[in-house]
């Protein structure tokens, strides 16, 4: 138990130093940035549309960066502030606040996320366990494991471009952009439900794909260094069947290393996402941050950053939190 | 003083030399197969930068959209663009995004990589959390944040801003390899014949790695061209200048995909991949050669 | 008179890995003086696990005690200047178990022998160090012309094992801590590469601290053994304790080898040690 607490421990300072990190990242940068982006912030706050709201903006900014103050004060106000959840205001769309812009968007974004990680994941490692199991040399195998090369070497975005290419101009089964017909509202129905759902093939797909390829492989070469274990060679003298070592001692113990990539990859695929949703259009975090680039709207820039680095840490330890109860070597120590 | 003669043992002994990294990466097939891909898509830019007219880059330099013909191979823009024209500066200029960023990367991720494995102590504490910290995060979205701050960035900004963000994995990695070499008897050989730290890591350490350094070049190089492409897409690439991913970004900001445009939008999502596919043997083949085992596997 | 090289009270706990793992104690309480001015061979003595390597690696400075202390000439390793620790490196000296993990299979051989030359600026020219390094390699029994140039991989064991010990032997040290020297050497050659020891003691006066899990081997060429079981030295004295062991432990070992007539020190009878041998390996 004091091993679980002092790991647990641990991957807690981890998480910390990240929020810190991203905080004060976001923090000193526009300081930091040669070329005076604050100035230029100030300056286009002052140009954002005449007269309503206008001076509050402006008055907003001046508290929240309080740039006659000292940089430490500055800091610390910053802080307060975030612990309060404010983010401030859009400037390309005053008065919205970037907590609700931020919002409207995100799940979207966490939707698209959770069902194509889970999807590719659990498709990507029991293909993968199979196919590594068999060993086999065929050439459908073969085939397969170049394929999945392929799909884990194209980027997303690349995917994405060809996937759009073809299911959406030359063979157009799926539309083109967007999460939902224009003109709906969201609601619980069956027809709107399946249209979100044909608005999201597409980005899902050109995720899933690519993921897909990475899980696949890794899973392979995972049980395959795994049969030769003295484990499996036991199980096997004990005449356990085929299926049976395959599931109940190859893939369990393939899953460890297996969920750390996940963890691991999470960053990537979180990036990965956010960029697909340009390509679709698809009015996730990603679509925000690219329409607040156009617009130098740099508070919903600097919040959806933010926030994202902090989903994905603690996503990471949450993980962290788990991985003892798969992992033999440390449940032992707890209970030993 | 020397022993007797009848002491003298002579065993048999294996006799061939091994084979030297460079033998090795010359005869590995996706290494060569890799780098010949390439060096044809570096060449055939640079050859094309000295035959087309770079005038044909600007805009209304020529006929709009156009498919491949005569005057351009390559099909034309909505802007009236060559789209040949702009690939001899795109890709140059992607692969030099790729080359600064993976040295910067490599550079960085070295350098820490090593001091936390071989030093371990606080100081491993210390960078072993900054490393974990910049592995959980999206690295993209603090290039994100910068690319958004600094207004016209260039190519050589780019390649900087993603070489500093770019050392997280190399580092990770080479701790652990450093991790394990470190335990091995020659290097206590190396500290009781008088090398420092320093030495052993410059002069025991980094011949072993070699190969494997490389693989994480290779890596680092792939990492970054992704990033450029990706940060470009989202609008945040070097607006005056052409890369791949500021050609897929005008391409798709024009409509080229409804407008069945496909020479614009595709040559660049086409010579990224091929791109990549090269870089991604020279990975596959660097990995290979520090780890002999591996290519039994794939 | 303060002595070489000295372990005071030293105990090595090396801690399981996740947080509260069961702890390991590799060495418990040692004590050694080694002086050095009459060359002996200490034959530390031991079943594996037994702490052996802890030990001779503490000596070495190559791992840290937990508790206790590890004195060069009567001051602690951990507390050495810069030219003082230079001089502990070239007069404490090592050969290891592996003869071939201790070769970097990126360089040939003969780096591990001018990497000291030159770390230890020992010679003044290439020259100079080429002929200290010949002399050392003839001195142990090597054709120079057959093993430099070579890597690590186109020698035997044997041949590796020798080159590893004309590198200790290059800096004139004056003790030599070596790990189970012989234990992944041919059987075949074992006998001249313990030869090469004892020669080391009797024609350069070095002393050699001589770490084995053998006894036999233990008894034929050193002056006095320890008995180390489970990190607690259990027996030590002159080498004639084998005759006459006290503790179940040594008695154990010595009832598993089997030794004709004790009485009979070896290297005087080739023919005897040549039959033990066969014996043992039988
Ligand atoms: N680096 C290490 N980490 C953890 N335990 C170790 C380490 N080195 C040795 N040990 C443990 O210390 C004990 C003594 O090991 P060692 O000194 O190698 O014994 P010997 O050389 O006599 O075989 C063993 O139980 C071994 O597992
Ligand atoms: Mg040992």
């Amino acid at each position: 138990m004091r091993a679980y607490v002092a790991y647990v421990g641990q991957r807690f300072l981890i998480l910390l130093a990240t929020i810190i990190l991203a905080m004060t990242i976001v923090f000193l940068l526009p300081r930091l940035v040669p070329g005076d982006p604050m100035g230029a912030i100030m300056a286009k706050l002052s140009s954002v549309g005449a007269g309503r709201g206008n001076e509050a903006l402006i008055r907003d900014y001046m508290e929240r960066f309080g740039l006659n103050k000292p940089v430490w004060q500055q800091y610390i106000d910053y802080l307060v502030q975030l612990a309060q959840g404010n983010l401030g205001y859009s400037i390309a769309n005053f008065p919205a606040k970037v907590s609700d812009l931020i919002f409207t968007a995100l799940p979207w974004t966490v939707g698209l996320l959770l069902v194509t990680t889970v999807l590719s994941w659990l498709i990507g490692s029991v293909l993968g366990a199979v196919v590594g199991w068999r060993e086999s040399k065929s050439v459908t195998i073969r085939a397969v494991v170049v394929l999945a090369l392929v799909a884990y070497t194209t980027p997303y975005y690349i995917l994405a471009i060809l996937l759009l290419f073809a299911f959406a101009f030359l063979v157009p089964i799926f539309p083109l952009a967007g999460a939902y017909e224009v003109g709906t509202k969201p609601e619980f129905t069956f027809a709107f439900t399946v249209d979100v759902l044909r608005h999201a093939a597409l980005p899902a797909m050109s995720i899933i794909l690519v993921s897909l390829g990475w899980w696949f492989l890794s899973m392979r070469s995972l049980m395959i260094s795994i049969k030769g274990e003295d484990y499996i060679l036991w199980a096997e003298a004990k005449g356990l069947f085929p299926r049976r070592i395959l599931w109940r001692y190859g893939f369990r113990n393939a899953l460890l290393p297996q969920a750390t990539g996940l963890a691991l990859s999470l960053g990537y695929l979180v990036g990965g996402a956010l960029v697909t949703e340009v390509i679709f259009g698809y009015p996730g975090i990603g679509w925000l941050i690219f329409s607040s680039i156009k617009g130098l709207d740099y508070p919903v820039i600097q919040g959806s950053v933010m926030l994202i680095i902090i989903s994905v840490a603690l996503v990471n330890f949450a993980m962290d939190l788990i991985y003892p109860f798969i992992d033999p070597r440390i449940r032992q120590a707890q209970t030993g | 003083m020397a022993l007797a003669a009848k002491d003298i043992i002579t065993e048999e002994t294996p006799s061939a030399a091994p084979p030297g990294y460079s033998t090795l990466i010359l005869q590995n097939r996706k290494i060569v197969f890799g780098g010949i891909l390439f060096l044809l898509i570096l060449g055939t830019a640079l050859a094309g930068a000295l035959m087309i007219d770079p005038k044909l880059r600007r805009s209304g330099s020529i006929t709009r959209k156009l498919p491949p013909h005569a005057a351009a191979v390559l099909g034309t823009t909505s802007l009236g663009q060559s789209v040949a024209a702009q690939m001899t500066e795109a890709v140059p200029n992607s692969i030099q995004v790729g080359l600064i960023a993976a040295l910067l990367g490599t550079v960085i991720g070295s350098l820490l990589g090593f001091v936390s494995g071989y030093f371990g102590g606080w100081v491993d504490a210390v960078l072993r959390v900054v490393i974990d910290v910049f592995l959980a995060v999206p690295v993209l979205l603090f290039l994100v944040l910068i690319a958004a701050l600094v207004r016209g960035v260039t190519v050589q900004h780019m390649a900087i801003i993603i070489g500093l963000f770019a050392w997280s994995w190399p580092a990770r990695a080479i701790r652990s390899q450093t991790l394990s070499l470190k335990t091995r008897p020659f290097v206590d050989v190396a500290r009781i014949s008088g090398m420092s730290g320093f030495d052993i890591i410059t002069r025991e350490l980094v011949p072993q790695m070699l190969p494997w350094l490389g693989a994480n070049f290779v890596n680092a190089f792939i990492v970054a061209i992704l990033a450029e492409a990706g940060l470009s897409i989202l609008g945040l690439g070097p607006q005056r200048e052409m890369t791949l991913g500021m050609m897929i970004y005008w391409s798709l900001s024009y409509g080229s995909i409804l407008q069945n445009m496909w020479w614009w939008w595709l040559t660049p999502v086409v010579t990224l991949m091929l791109l990549f596919l090269a870089l991604y043997l020279i990975h596959l083949g660097f990995d290979e050669v520090s780890n002999p085992r591996l290519r039994t596997q794939v | 008179m303060t002595p070489l090289l000295q372990a005071r009270d030293v105990t090595k706990i090396f801690k399981g890995g996740l947080g509260d793992r069961a702890a390991t104690v590799a060495l418990k309480n040692f004590t050694l003086a080694l002086d050095a001015e009459q060359p002996t061979i200490i034959a530390v003595v031991g079943e594996s696990g037994s702490g052996k390597t802890t030990m001779g690696r503490m000596l070495l400075g190559l791992e840290r005690p937990t508790t206790g202390e590890i004195l060069y000439r009567g001051k602690n390793l951990l507390r050495l200047a810069r030219e003082e620790a230079k001089q502990f490196r070239i007069e404490v000296q090592a050969i290891f178990q592996d003869p071939f993990g201790v070769y970097n299979s990126f360089y040939r051989v003969d780096h591990v022998l001018t990497v000291p030359i030159e770390k230890f600026g020992l010679a003044h020219n290439a020259n100079e160090s080429r002929a200290m390094i010949e002399r050392a390699l003839k001195a142990v029994g090597l054709k120079p012309e057959d093993t430099l140039g070579r890597y690590p991989n186109q020698l035997s064991g044997g041949q590796r094992q020798r080159i590893m010990i004309a590198r200790a032997l290059l800096l004139r040290p004056k003790v030599i801590i070596a790990d189970e020297p012989v234990s992944m050497i041919d059987a075949s050659l074992r006998e001249s590469i313990l030869k090469n020891l004892l020669q080391l003691k009797q024609e350069f006066g070095i002393s050699i601290i001589y770490i084995t899990h053998d006894l036999t081997t233990a008894y034929q060429i050193s002056d006095s053994i320890i008995v180390l079981y489970r990190g607690e030295v259990v027996e030590q004295g002159g080498v004639e304790l084998v005759n006459d062991p006290q503790h179940p432990y040594t008695k154990l070992l010595i009832s598993s080898i089997p030794v004709p007539d004790p009485n009979r020190p070896w290297g005087e009878d080739e023919e005897w040690s040549q039959s033990a041998h066969a014996e043992r390996t039988v």
